[in-house]
């Protein structure tokens, strides 16, 4: 077993595999001690303090973890691996947590003394109080039948708006520096001319008050350090307990000095906002590579570094994210997002803020990491334009072929284009990348929430039912007509256009709505110290403060949408092959008895991702439709709205609400992920999904997803490597926004299914990010499998 | 079709293909397609993108794609029109005027050697092998850039004979490197399906061994035989 630990040294063996072999648990402590808070204050303070107080008493009282060996040191829960609850945003009943110990996937331990904890002292408390129960009160009977329906899902319902990443602010200031710029702007707050200054004073206190109390959870770790420092009777490990204890004094409350409390620094910060709140893809360092050079430059240049050193700093860092799985999900939550991992994403390469290119020593530093590591925590990616070294594209492709799922490639100018033409400043576009699955962002400056999925297929479902979602018989969308009496494929898409119109409005209104109560109930004065202009604006993240404000609504089954209205509009208008009767009623079958004309449609049907203009030019008009109804939308709190099309898992839930749909899909299977094709449909190779794919118009997103899978031959040897980098290049010349590659053959994952024991460490890509093989439901694992394994010619 | 497979009837078989037409499944497909020059043409250049970046393009492969002599030059020279790299696999068994007609718009010709002794190779390809020789010869007079291959037969053409002929053939032609083309069985299938019988079932592809002694034979003959990539 030792032999097979991966890690540049035995300390990070030992704490990688400490990390991968902990069962994930879940800690009641968060919840006892944000109850406690409220218990005294609430009601007394405003609620920007009252949530600056609950993240202040966890910063004092939580428990302080430092384990054996490691150098950079902070947990979220009391251990690694343990996942606390945020009962004000989701207060899970005894049944959910039942769940989340029993399920088979995603499971988490919890004990029988945190159930009764949960039972006597958080639900009596929080069951009505919660973010998640006031959204389902508040929100219509409409949006709840579309809600059930599976027409969209509700990011907010269970976790709060995060959806950023930190710029590099941190590395170059303390918290006392940002309690400097809270007490000015303070000072500056005019009382007489601005009716908004007390809400104003009340954000920037609760700010400073979480600063210091950052400062006061590092100091924790100082003290922790030292005290085991004077029972340790290694000489070594002592000194480096004291080293630690010194770099926990300076930072988070002064800037950093050398990369170790560069890194260390960031950790705090890390474990800061994804303590106050329970954020969507965590929280994230962005431009790692970029942040961390100056201070690796130099250090190596004084000799007080070494290259070896720096890795085992980094791969000790890597080790901290995947000791946090995401905290348990529940419900339809847990169907769109059904993993551990939290999404934070590293971005390697890129460009400098003045537009050269910014791969640097750093870069290829990291990507041995990666390699080495191997880790579902942190994911990474790469950010490849033009002016990229090929080596930086190759290196990264030798880990892309090992198969397991990183990192993902993300296409430089078209990430620039996107923010530009949402209206940001060039070099904060330049300094921004791409996080979460595949989300374009100003890091350190946006607030760019994903506010839902949104099931484009099951629309469809519902025109051609007149209105009615066959599932539950309810008339959800207008009476749109019959389309036995359509005569033309445009009335088709006239009845679809309308439906979408009308459950993009009740969408949209019903984000409103929980935007608002965030706002007003659920601030973010930790998170606001790091995202800029919180502070300058005296304004919360949660109310508008950032620079830049997007809200996101997210597109799913773009593939299996459009391989529905091609089938109708070739077999239907063109070739009349069957009738629109007999189509509806095969599908209200389920294709039950008619499996000759179901084959028919999968094989003689111009499908999406085979360079098809028939196809594709369906997909072009779907696309517009769902991007011109929801872009430029203004949100509540100030925000822009834009689409992407990414799936994370919902794709399977999705088409899990689905009856049989025109394109041959049986109901209930999996729609299309991503922009990827119909799982098993592309059959005219690789460079045939690119172009079909790139006839979408990426730069109208914040971010698309392209899942290509190889097998492991196909991309082997030096030939691999440079079909790999021409692929990646001219899907990137067609402005194409994102590319990642699954390697790895179809009969390794049906034997992988069969026989899970053995294949414990399989990790695939799934969508946006990656997850062992054993952790997904059956029909992922299926759905996987039936991608196509392409071959490069 | 019978229980769970399908019969045909060759014999019966006008090729009319409305069979695979109405076959929902695509069990049943029609291997190749009659094209116009226009078709094929945008088809290649579909890929344009790609060949751009990689500096890629078209290969003519078959069968033997000269057979369709003056279709392939049409296409050849619509291709060069396009800017996109034109290549021609060919045996060679054709006349010199074929290649003349091809050559102008021919960037390079993966040209493929078996045989050199005339009674081997009627005896396992049907013909006589002196068009091929004369042809290299042709292509390389002309300045034609080539890149001779052979397939690597265990049993037919690795012997030493053969492997010294090549060799010298290739030398008195100023061709320093030759690229080795193991067997492979992966036809059978095809056969299969179009009821043909596969004349080598039993032939197994070269060792890694073999094909490394027949790279050692071409070397001491003074030619850099590699394995293809």
């Amino acid at each position: 077993m030792a032999t097979k630990l991966r890690g540049s040294n035995q300390r990070v063996k030992l704490l990688r595999h400490e990390s991968e072999t902990t069962r994930p648990t879940l800690s009641i402590e968060r919840a006892l001690l944000v109850t406690e808070t409220y218990k005294n204050y609430e009601g007394q303070v405003s609620i920007p303090m009252l949530r600056a107080l609950a993240f202040k008493d966890l910063m004092e009282k939580k428990k302080i973890c430092i384990n054996e060996g490691e150098l950079i040191v902070g947990e979220r829960g009391p251990l690694p691996q343990a996942a606390p609850t945020y009962p004000e945003l989701c207060c899970h009943t005894i049944d959910d947590l039942e769940v989340i110990r029993d399920r088979e996937k995603i499971s988490f331990d919890v004990s029988d003394e945190v159930m009764r904890i949960q039972q006597e002292a958080i639900i009596p408390y929080w069951q009505e109080r919660s973010i998640r129960h006031n959204i389902f009160k508040q929100m219509t009977e409409e949006w709840h039948d579309c809600y059930q329906a599976g027409i969209f899902t509700e990011f907010m319902e269970q976790r709060a708006p995060g959806h950023t990443v930190a710029g590099d602010k941190i590395y170059y200031r303390g918290m006392l520096d940002f309690k400097e710029e809270i007490g000015r702007e303070l000072e500056a707050l005019d009382y007489v001319n601005d009716a908004e200054a007390d809400i104003k004073s009340e954000q920037l206190k609760a700010m400073a008050v979480c600063a210091d109390a950052l400062i006061t959870f590092a100091r924790r770790h100082a003290e922790k350090a030292r005290e085991i420092a004077s029972s340790v009777n290694q000489n070594e490990r002592r000194e480096e307990l004291l080293k630690i204890a010194a770099i926990c004094d300076q930072v988070p409350a002064n800037p950093p000095r050398t990369m170790w409390e560069a890194l260390q620094y960031y950790w705090f910060v890390h474990l800061g906002v994804i303590t106050e709140l329970n954020t969507w893809d965590a929280f994230c360092p962005g431009r790692l590579d970029q942040h961390l050079e100056p201070f690796y430059n130099r250090e190596i240049a004084e000799g007080i570094l070494t290259r070896n050193q720096a890795k085992e700093l980094l791969e000790c860092f890597w080790v901290k994210f995947n000791n946090q799985p995401a905290p348990p999900k529940v419900g339809i939550t847990l169907k769109e997002s059904g993993t551990y991992t939290d999404f934070a994403n590293i971005n390697l390469g890129g460009v400098k803020p003045d537009g050269t290119d910014g791969v640097n020593d750093v870069t290829f530093l990291l990507l041995e990491v990666i390699d080495e590591m191997r880790l579902l925590q942190p994911s990474t990616n790469i950010q490849v334009s033009k002016k990229s070294p090929e080596l930086f594209i190759k290196k990264a492709g030798e880990i892309i072929r090992e198969g397991w799922g990183q990192p993902s490639v993300f296409n430089v100018e078209a990430v620039i284009q996107e923010m530009l033409i949402q209206g940001k400043a060039l070099v904060d576009a330049r300094n921004g990348g791409t996080s979460g699955c595949v989300e374009t962002g100003a890091f350190g400056k946006e607030s760019y929430i994903l506010t839902g999925y949104f099931n484009l297929t099951k629309v469809l479902e519902i025109t051609l039912n007149r209105g009615i979602e066959p599932q539950s018989g309810k008339q959800l969308g207008p009476d749109t007509g019959d389309p036995r009496n359509f005569t033309a494929f445009d009335q088709l898409m006239n009845a679809y256009e309308t439906q979408l119109n009308h459950f993009i409005e009740i969408k949209l209104n019903g984000n409103q709505v929980i935007e608002k109560l965030y706002a007003e109930k659920m601030p973010a004065p930790f998170l606001s110290l790091i995202i800029d202009d919180c502070i300058k604006y005296g304004t919360d993240y949660n109310c508008g403060g950032a620079r830049y404000n997007t809200n996101y609504l997210q597109g799913v089954g773009i593939g299996s949408i459009t391989d529905s209205l091609s089938a109708i509009k070739y077999h239907i208008f063109d070739q009349q092959t069957f009738s629109w009767a007999e189509l509806l009623a095969h599908l209200a079958d389920d294709f039950n008895g008619s499996e000759q004309t179901r084959q028919l449609i999968i094989h003689k049907t111009p499908h999406y991702g085979n360079d098809n203009d028939y196809a594709d030019s369906i997909m072009q008009k779907v696309f517009h439709l769902f991007h011109s109804m929801v872009d430029g939308r203004k949100s509540f709190r100030g925000g822009t709205y834009r689409i992407n099309m990414l799936p994370t898992t919902s794709h399977v839930y999705f088409g899990s609400v689905i009856g049989a749909t025109p394109d041959g899909r049986k109901a209930g299977s999996p729609l299309s992920e991503g922009i990827s094709p119909v799982q098993g449909v592309d059959i005219n190779g690789p460079t045939a999904v690119i172009k079909s794919a790139a006839r979408m118009d990426h730069l109208l997103t914040g971010g698309t997803l392209l899942n290509l899978k190889f097998s492991p031959q196909v991309l082997s040897g030096e030939k691999g490597l440079q079909s790999l980098v021409h692929l990646i290049r001219a899907y990137f010349k067609m402005d194409g926004h994102h590319i990642q590659f699954n390697v790895i053959d179809a009969d390794t994952l049906k034997e992988a299914q069969q026989n899970p024991e053995k294949y414990r460490g399989l990790i695939v890509r799934v969508a946006g990010y990656s997850d062992y093989f054993n952790n997904l439901s059956e029909q992922l694992q299926n759905e996987i499998i039936t991608r196509t394994a392409h071959g490069i010619h | 079709m019978e229980g769970r497979s399908i019969n045909i009837d060759r014999s019966s078989c006008r090729v009319c293909l409305t069979c695979a037409e109405n076959c929902p499944t695509g069990a049943l497909e029609a291997v190749g397609k009659e094209v116009t020059l226009k078709e094929l043409t945008d088809e290649v250049l579909k890929d344009r993108i790609l060949f751009e970046e990689s500096g890629g393009g078209a290969t003519l492969s078959g069968g033997e794609p000269l057979i369709q002599e003056d279709f392939a030059a049409k296409l050849l020279k619509a291709l060069k029109a396009n800017n996109i790299n034109t290549a021609v696999e060919t045996g060679g068994y054709v006349s010199s005027q074929v290649i003349d007609k091809t050559a102008p718009w021919t960037d390079l010709y993966l040209y493929d050697l078996k045989l050199i002794d005339p009674h081997e190779s009627s005896y396992y390809t049907g013909y006589t092998c002196s068009p091929v020789l004369n042809n290299l010869k042709h292509l390389v007079k002309k300045g034609c850039r080539l890149a001779v291959r052979m397939p690597l037969i265990p049993g037919i053409n690795d012997h030493h004979d053969n492997i010294v002929r090549v060799a010298s053939l290739l030398q008195e032609n100023g061709i320093k490197k030759l690229e080795l083309i193991p067997y492979h069985n992966m036809a059978a299938g095809k056969y299969k399906g179009l009821d043909l019988e596969y004349r080598l079932p039993r032939l197994q592809p070269p060792t890694e061994k073999q094909v490394a002694a027949v790279k050692e034979a071409f070397y001491s003959e003074g030619i850099e035989a590699e394995r293809e990539v």
